[in-house]
């Protein structure tokens, strides 16, 4: 099972390049797909959900091109676009059914999976309310319901956990980590804590293109050693500022906690583990060294 | 900021907004045909404006006058339905709450809306005056332009019609059930009364009858024979049949003679639209969507408007539901689901789109359609064709508009779109929903066709049934809005079935229709209308 990108771009009205010659296998496990805002990371998803055209380049799935035969891709994915809305006078159960039949589902099959979604994004309590009245954390729990009602095979979720609270947000990287197993997921997102606990794989992408694509630990690995930690005068935290590129800064009593990436190491410096986070502010900040050689 | 700057900031926002849009060029290209179209050559097969088989020479006053009427009378329709979505995009883009959460007043914010529709109303006015001078000369009867002549009737008939249709559609998108189809529906019989009654000589906001008046005297001065034929003039589009035209005899007329009596009534309109965007400043909720709403459980059967009106604010129609086992968390299986069962299931797709469709509509909507059904078993088989199946076939507008439309507003199109074989699946059930629809509602005639055995009668009503909801999906996913499809539907079955003019009788609704073979002309556009959508949605699918 695996999914072919080659080439893809897609430009948009005004010479605006969305995704430029962007190429990246992809096999089952949970790909995380990094980037700041703008970088081109929905529109991947849009194109990969078959609702968006590439300007260029070829997507294969199982060797079938998604372009050319798009409903053999359809028929086993499962998708949750960033914005999504749903029809407010239909009530939880009543709105997946009308999914689950768009997809083709069975009826009596779908009315069983639809239950068991409901006690999965933990909605059984509100299952028979109209979904104008839901909250919009419940409103995400609905899409990630119905990404899931046919049992895709890749699933891709854009942004799944804006909107939902803590609890719910842990839920649901559990509930992708069990997922991953035997199916591709492709989880969209700028928050890279989201990332860190559920990828097997990391892609990150900046201004259209691909700027590395690795394991965790390889990412991590490439920034072993250049991660560093030192407290300053509140003072100097412009300068440094400047100077290197800050991860993170924590106010004390005797100053200013200060987080930086940087080859050498800072004056009274004490080098740290890094972490995701960290190695993902180098890629986007500095992005000449691909980690897989 | 002061008021003057607030206001100037508030309009030129809203209107960039509108006149950026590839639409509004496209609405200026139409409002230049219109200004060719309004001034006919003589002869011709068809004339805007005869009084007895005259009309003036093409002047300015002449040129100017007509041009303002015909703009007047087809601008106040079509411009209140161009207009009316200021609010909506408020809504729609979540502006409306961020300027709701400023210091920002109901009056400040309507009036600012309202002078904003009245600006792009004023750019089609003011391209008209200039293309009215421009086919002046094209004409050539009188290359004399006289600016002053030309511009006057726009400005006292034309702009004070205008400033009541731009306040009308800020009083009809701040009142909650006449936000969506229905506000439409309803502006267009509000429409059809108020030229009913200019046409009757009441003198309405429309202000036609003042030129009309003059035009008709100066007839009457110049042809004796004039005034006892009056009620032969026509204003619109007079067609003669084919191979036949419009011969008119030509006269000189130099304009209204404005009286400041006639001024100031005209400048009272001004006045009228002032006063009802403040009226609208009582009913608009300024972006608290949870204003009146019902507390507690919601109700199961919400009012017909319910499910169509304000399509962008229904998200917050009901009380917000708060969850109640929040900190449940529960080890749940998904049982696999084998391929083979997925299948087409396109009757489950026919019945899930049926209930979207029905959903929320209420009992007096169902009340309605069956009294309909009931009257049309009643009454005679000739009442029951001419009158009480246009009355059924309008009944659910609502539903059918919102075909092809309702996953662009409710934003499900990636969800739906995202589904294997949603073109060859999804479209027709909901096409074929759109058909039930029609044909239940339409129940009662049928069967009296049944069983007078009128089987011509009979193709024309399965004909018509499909036409309808082929026209509004066709539109719907075309234009990803319903707005369209209620305005085109509505003149339509006012100018076709109601007023039985025969090509347009879509519903086969007399035998004389049905002998000229017009359903079989309207079978074949629904096809036509089929394959449109079909492209349409294809397109949709592929973007």
């Amino acid at each position: 099972m695996n999914i072919v990108i080659e080439n893809i771009s897609k430009r948009y009205k005004g010479n605006v390049w969305g995704l430029r010659d962007f190429t990246l296998t992809i096999g089952s496990g949970v790909l995380g797909l990094l980037g700041p805002n703008g970088a081109g990371k929905s529109t991947l998803m849009r194109i990969l959900a078959t609702v968006t055209r590439p300007s260029a380049g070829t997507i294969t799935w199982n060797g079938i091109n998604i372009e050319k035969s798009p409903n053999d891709l359809r028929a086993v994915l499962g998708y949750l676009p960033q914005d999504f809305g749903v029809y407010p006078n239909l009530t939880a159960i009543e709105f997946l059914e009308y999914l689950a039949a768009a997809k083709g589902l069975n009826h009596a099959i779908a009315r069983k999976r639809i239950d068991e979604l409901l006690q999965l994004v933990n909605l059984v309590d509100v299952r028979r309310r109209p979904l104008g009245g839901f909250s919009g954390g419940m409103r995400q729990r609905i899409g990630i319901a119905q990404a899931l009602l046919n049992d895709p095979q890749l699933l891709i979720v854009d942004e799944p956990t804006g909107g939902l609270d803590p609890e719910e947000r842990v839920r649901f990287r559990n509930l992708l980590s069990e997922l991953s197993g035997d199916r591709i997921v492709i989880l969209s997102t700028h928050i890279v804590s989201d990332v860190e606990a559920t990828a097997t794989h990391i892609a990150i992408i900046q201004k259209g293109k691909l700027i590395t694509h690795a394991t965790p630990e390889r990412l991590l690995s490439s920034v072993d050693g250049s991660v560093w930690e030192w407290v300053i005068p509140s003072a100097e935290l412009p300068l440094i500022k400047q100077r290197y590129l800050i991860s993170s800064t924590m106010r004390r009593t005797d100053g200013v906690r200060v987080r930086a990436i940087s080859k050498a190491a800072p004056d009274s410096a004490q080098a740290v583990q890094p972490t995701l986070e960290d190695a993902y502010l180098h890629w986007v900040s500095n992005h000449t060294v691909d980690p897989n050689g | 900021m002061n008021r003057l700057q607030l206001f100037y900031c508030l309009i030129r926002a809203d209107f960039l907004e509108r006149t950026r849009r590839y639409s509004f060029l496209i609405t200026l290209g139409f409002t230049l045909y219109a200004a060719y179209v309004f001034l006919p050559p003589n002869p011709s097969n068809y004339a805007t404006l005869q009084l007895d088989g005259h009309r003036g020479i093409y002047n300015s006053a002449w040129v100017g006058s007509l041009v303002a009427m015909m703009t007047t009378m087809f601008l106040s329709f079509a411009g209140f339905y161009l207009v009316k979505n200021s609010l909506a995009r408020d809504r729609q883009t979540r502006v409306g709450e961020i300027l709701a959460a400023t210091s920002l007043t109901r009056p400040q914010y309507l009036i600012g809306k309202a002078l904003s529709n009245f600006a792009v109303l004023c750019v089609m006015i003011f391209l008209m005056i200039t293309a009215a001078g421009v086919m002046q000369l094209i004409r050539g009867e009188d290359t004399h332009l006289q600016l002053w002549m030309l511009t006057v009737p726009f400005f006292l008939i034309t702009l004070p019609v205008m400033a009541i249709v731009a306040a009308l559609a800020v009083l009809f998108e701040s009142i909650k059930f006449l936000r969506g189809g229905l506000g439409n529906v309803l502006f267009f019989f509000l429409w059809i009364f108020a030229v009913s009654s200019e046409a009757l000589n009441h003198e309405m906001f429309l202000g036609i009858n003042i030129p009309l008046k003059s035009m008709q005297a100066s007839a009457e001065s110049l042809y004796p024979e004039y005034q006892t034929k009056r009620e032969k003039m026509s204003m619109g589009f007079s067609f003669k049949d084919e191979g036949q035209q419009w011969h008119l005899t030509t006269y000189e007329w130099h304009g209204v003679d404005w009286t400041a009596e006639d001024i100031v009534g005209r400048m009272l309109w001004f006045g009228v639209a002032f006063g009802i965007v403040l009226a609208a400043g009582l009913f608009f909720d300024r972006f608290d969507s949870t204003q009146n709403q019902p507390r507690g459980e919601p109700r199961r059967h919400g009012g017909w408007v319910r499910s169509f009106r304000d399509k962008n604010d229904s998200s917050h129609m009901y009380p917000e539901v708060s969850e109640t086992n929040g900190t449940k968390t529960v080890a749940v299986h998904l049982s696999p689901l084998s391929e083979m069962r997925f299948k087409s299931q396109f009757f489950q797709m026919v019945i899930v789109e049926l209930k979207v469709m029905l959903k929320g509509l209420s009992r007096w909507w169902y009340l309605v359609a069956f009294g309909l059904i009931i009257a049309s078993l009643a009454v005679p088989l000739d009442v029951s064709r001419q009158i009480l199946l246009p009355l059924a076939w309008v009944w659910p507008i609502l539903l059918w508009s919102a075909m092809g439309v309702r996953e662009t507003q409710y934003r499900t199109h990636q969800l739906i779109f995202s589904a294997a074989y949603s073109l060859k699946r999804q479209l027709p059930a909901m096409w074929l929903t759109g058909v039930i629809i029609a044909m239940l509602v339409g129940s009662g005639v049928a069967i009296r066709l049944t069983i007078a055995g009128e089987w011509g009668g009979m193709f024309a009503w399965c004909v018509g049934a499909m036409f309808i909801p082929s026209l509004a999906l066709a539109m719907g996913v075309w234009t990803g809005s319903s707005k369209l499809f209620e305005v085109i539907y509505l003149l339509l079955w006012y100018v076709g079935p109601m007023n039985k003019i025969l090509a347009l009788d879509y519903l086969g609704s007399s035998p004389e229709t049905i002998a000229a073979g017009i359903p079989q002309i309207y079978l074949v556009l629904t096809l036509v209308l089929c394959c449109l959508a079909v492209i349409g949605r294809r397109r949709q699918l592929t973007i």
